[in-house]
């Protein structure tokens, strides 16, 4: 429901934003022959007499989904002190969080089950805004022209560079002119004020319905924008509504939050003990309500923006042509909303069809309704002569598509560790296979190996003598660094578990429990013995093993302090730290087990009297080179980093005593 | 496929969609004379199981997956003992540099 003028409101911070929508907004309303106000954005709607049946109709199926238009329709005269108002152009009030979320919630959806109707889709709000755009601000070619700037800025300085050789006067003007186009360009073909208008005509569905903005939000997700290859200019207006949208959405989160928070440091701070049932409960409530905020509301809102944001970055050029860094001047991804209409809204009936079928379960008309919308998708894909995308729609073809270019490190941990535990089993039942075989067949290896002069024997040799190279690069002393590390870092996780346990170091308590953690300590090794890289990985593991129980000790304390309404300390902060720890260090500890067995079979090799044959041989070679070499390598280096750190820092520190030690002796 | 990706060099870090799976890269390598992209699918990334594959261009144009069972295990234990290295060394420079 579109908010009336005057109405008192709470007014947001001039931002660079609202002050361009305040602007928008303050647009001299016109009056059309029947003496009707008229916004921009708003003509269509607010005529007083429908033309025609067509519109009448359009008018009523409006009203049915809630676009409430009694409230923008004027359909008395207006007075002279009404029209002296409208000019004296009155602040405008604008819409604040509390009143557009009431709205909302008075305004909601027609129940779908009740009335036995499909639940419009993100698709068809989609259709209907393309409608909108096409009827109210329709987007000709002409408006995507500064998305073809590279060919224009290209064909611009081409032509100047070629004039500057006739006469300079000439070429340095058009070469200049031909880099500031695109600014110039963007207001002269009226792309700026198009896109404008879009994004207020977005904002508004937002007020009339969060929930339909939300669907269309959520549908154009990165992957659809690919498919479905909206218009620039749409894609840039949908962005600069969302920023206005969130905008207002995160301010009125953070206004909960803080209300929250307040409230919650008021009920603390009565100091009573113990705090009594109903505070008890409130305290549990607002803690309840604080973490939905953080955990649900806000990433969510962030997601949708990013996802936008994201997809209008897939337009044109900033494509990128194609390439991280150039420009694609071929690109073309912008059709004119009404050739873009035309498909989507056969693609969009397609999808009602199968939905239809799919609510009345007939199968055969449901699979046949989802076969038209892949024919439609197909039929409007296509590139011409050139390789020129310049269809409607872009299908996906089953091949490979790149869809993000951001890196990961949450999947990319976990994929690491995943495949180098199932690598190291694999390489490990491999080389049981050659150890096996090689033991069983020696005789036979032998004889063969005689009568076979062949110069596998000599590349088995070689990649022994690396790998035993390698192995002796293993430093005993870092590794115990490492280890020590390990065992201080479970030290402090069980210090910590102890602390937020009693809430007191000087407590009896807090020994007790400080207690537990060094009886865990005492059981487990964490001192290198070993010298075999096998033996020291193995000694690692252990090490990393340590952390198992002090982390999940930690880990539970937090969890059910957070759900216990701890008022003594905030330890969100400390689960989101704890979260993943314990899965993380469980398998690190099974990858370095892993790597530990593989390589006890590899010295087992080295320790062993040479013979095979080429295959097997050929088969040795790859699994020591292929797997076990980089490993080597990697704890190599990783042990040569932390031995260059261990002296640079012991060089530091014998700096420092000296620097000091000469203080002294001036003091003295 | 699209002019990107035919023209595409570096694809490590990169979210892909192949057989209307999202597959995460986490490494691009050379073997035998094959140019590899080993990747995860990335809704699979917390299974037991995850799904993995070994993708390669197809006469320089389209992309395909490692089918032979026995070329895949090699190509994974390739994979594995870079990546394991390239881990090991991370946690040990985390480690040293505390």
């Amino acid at each position: 429901m579109a908010k009336k003028k005057g109405k008192k409101g709470i007014r947001k911070p001039r931002t660079k934003r609202n002050v361009r929508f305040e602007k928008s907004q303050r647009t001299k309303p016109s009056r059309n022959f029947q003496g009707n106000i008229r916004f921009r954005g708003q003509q269509r709607k607010i005529r007083n007499n429908p033309v025609n049946e067509n519109e009448e109709a359009e008018l009523l199926a409006n009203k049915e989904r809630k676009f409430d238009l009694e409230n923008v329709e004027k359909t008395e005269p207006l007075s002279v002190e009404e029209i002296e108002e409208i000019n004296q152009e009155p602040e405008i009030e604008l819409y604040t969080w509390p009143e557009f979320m009431e709205e909302a919630e008075t305004n909601p959806e027609p129940d779908s089950t009740e009335n036995n109707l499909l639940e419009r889709t993100g698709l068809q709000v989609f259709k209907d805004q393309m409608e909108i755009i096409d009827r109210d601000s329709p987007i000709k070619n002409r408006h995507t022209l500064t998305e073809r700037l590279p060919l224009i800025s290209t064909l611009g300085t081409v032509t100047g560079v070629g004039l500057l050789a006739v006469n300079p006067f000439i070429g340095l003007p058009v070469a200049a002119t031909s880099l500031v186009a695109r600014p110039i360009l963007y207001r002269l073909t009226g792309q700026k004020k198009l896109e404008e208008q879009i994004s207020d005509q977005f904002v508004e569905l937002a007020k009339q319905s969060l929930e339909e903005f939300d669907k269309m939000v959520d549908y154009l997700s990165e992957e659809r924008i690919q498919d479905l290859k909206p218009n620039a200019v749409v894609l840039r207006a949908l962005h600069k509504a969302m920023l206005y949208v969130t905008n207002i959405r995160i301010t009125a989160i953070n206004n909960t939050k803080c209300e929250l928070e307040n409230r919650r440091e008021e009920i603390l701070s009565k100091q009573q003990q113990p705090i009594d049932e109903k505070d008890n409960e409130e305290l549990l409530e607002i803690g309840k309500r604080l973490k939905e905020i953080e955990e649900k509301h806000v990433p969510s809102l962030e997601r949708r923006l990013k996802e936008i944001k994201r997809g209008k970055d897939r337009l044109s050029q900033n494509y990128k042509g194609n390439l991280a860094t150039r420009f694609n001047i071929f690109a073309h991804r912008n059709t004119s909303s009404e050739e873009y209409l035309e498909v989507l809204k056969q693609y969009a009936d397609a999808e009602l069809e199968r939905d239809t079928a799919e609510k009345d379960k007939n199968g055969i008309k449901m699979a046949r309704a989802q076969e038209k919308m892949d024919t439609i998708m197909q039929e409007n894909t296509g590139t011409n002569r050139f390789g020129v995308q310049n269809s409607v729609f872009n299908k996906r073809d089953g091949a490979v598509r790149i869809i993000s270019d951001r890196r990961d490190n949450t999947v990319r941990y976990a994929g690491i560790l995943a495949t180098g535990i199932t690598g190291a089993a694999i390489t490990a039942a491999k080389l049981n296979e050659y150890a096996g075989a090689q033991e069983v067949n020696a005789a036979e290896y032998e004889r063969m190996i005689n009568e076979h002069n062949n110069s596998a024997v000599a590349g088995i040799q070689e990649t022994q003598a690396e790998l035993r190279t390698a192995l002796g690069d293993l430093d005993q002393g870092m590794a115990q660094k490492v280890a020590d590390e390990q065992r201080s870092i479970a030290a402090a996780y069980g210090e910590s578990a102890a602390l937020h346990e009693v809430n007191s170091t000087s407590s009896p308590d807090y020994f007790a429990r400080d207690q537990l953690t060094q009886d865990h300590l005492s059981g487990i090794t964490t001192k290198i013995t070993e010298r075999k890289p096998s033996g020291i990985l193995r000694q690692l593991a252990d090490a990393v093993r340590a952390r198992f129980t002090p982390t999940a000790r930690l880990d539970s304390i937090a969890t059910q302090r957070i759900g216990n309404n701890s008022w003594e300390v905030d330890h969100t902060e400390l689960l989101n730290t704890q979260s993943g720890a314990l899965e993380q260090q469980k398998a690190t500890a099974q990858l370095y087990e892993q790597l530990s067995t593989v390589l006890e079979k590899s010295e087992k090799f080295a320790n062993t009297k040479i013979s095979g044959i080429n295959k097997f041989a050929n088969n040795f070679i790859k699994v020591t080179k292929s797997f076990i070499g980089p490993i080597i390598s990697g704890i190599a280096t990783g042990l040569g980093i932390g031995r260059d750190m261990s002296e640079s820092k012991k060089e530091k520190q014998h700096i420092e005593a000296a620097i000091q030690q000469e203080d002294n002796d001036r003091t003295e | 496929m699209g002019l990107k990706e035919q023209l595409m060099t570096d694809w490590k870090d990169k979210t892909i969609e192949y057989q209307e799976r999202k597959f995460y890269i986490l490494d691009q390598f050379n073997f035998e004379n094959t140019e590899y992209l080993y990747c995860i699918n990335i809704d699979t990334v917390n299974n037991k199981n995850p799904e993995v594959a070994f993708l390669y261009k197809k006469n320089g144009e389209i992309f395909e997956h490692v089918e032979n069972k026995e070329l895949f295990e090699e190509l994974l234990i390739n994979v594995s003992g870079r990546l394991v290295a390239e881990k090991i060394e991370e946690d040990l420079k985390k480690i040293t540099n505390n």
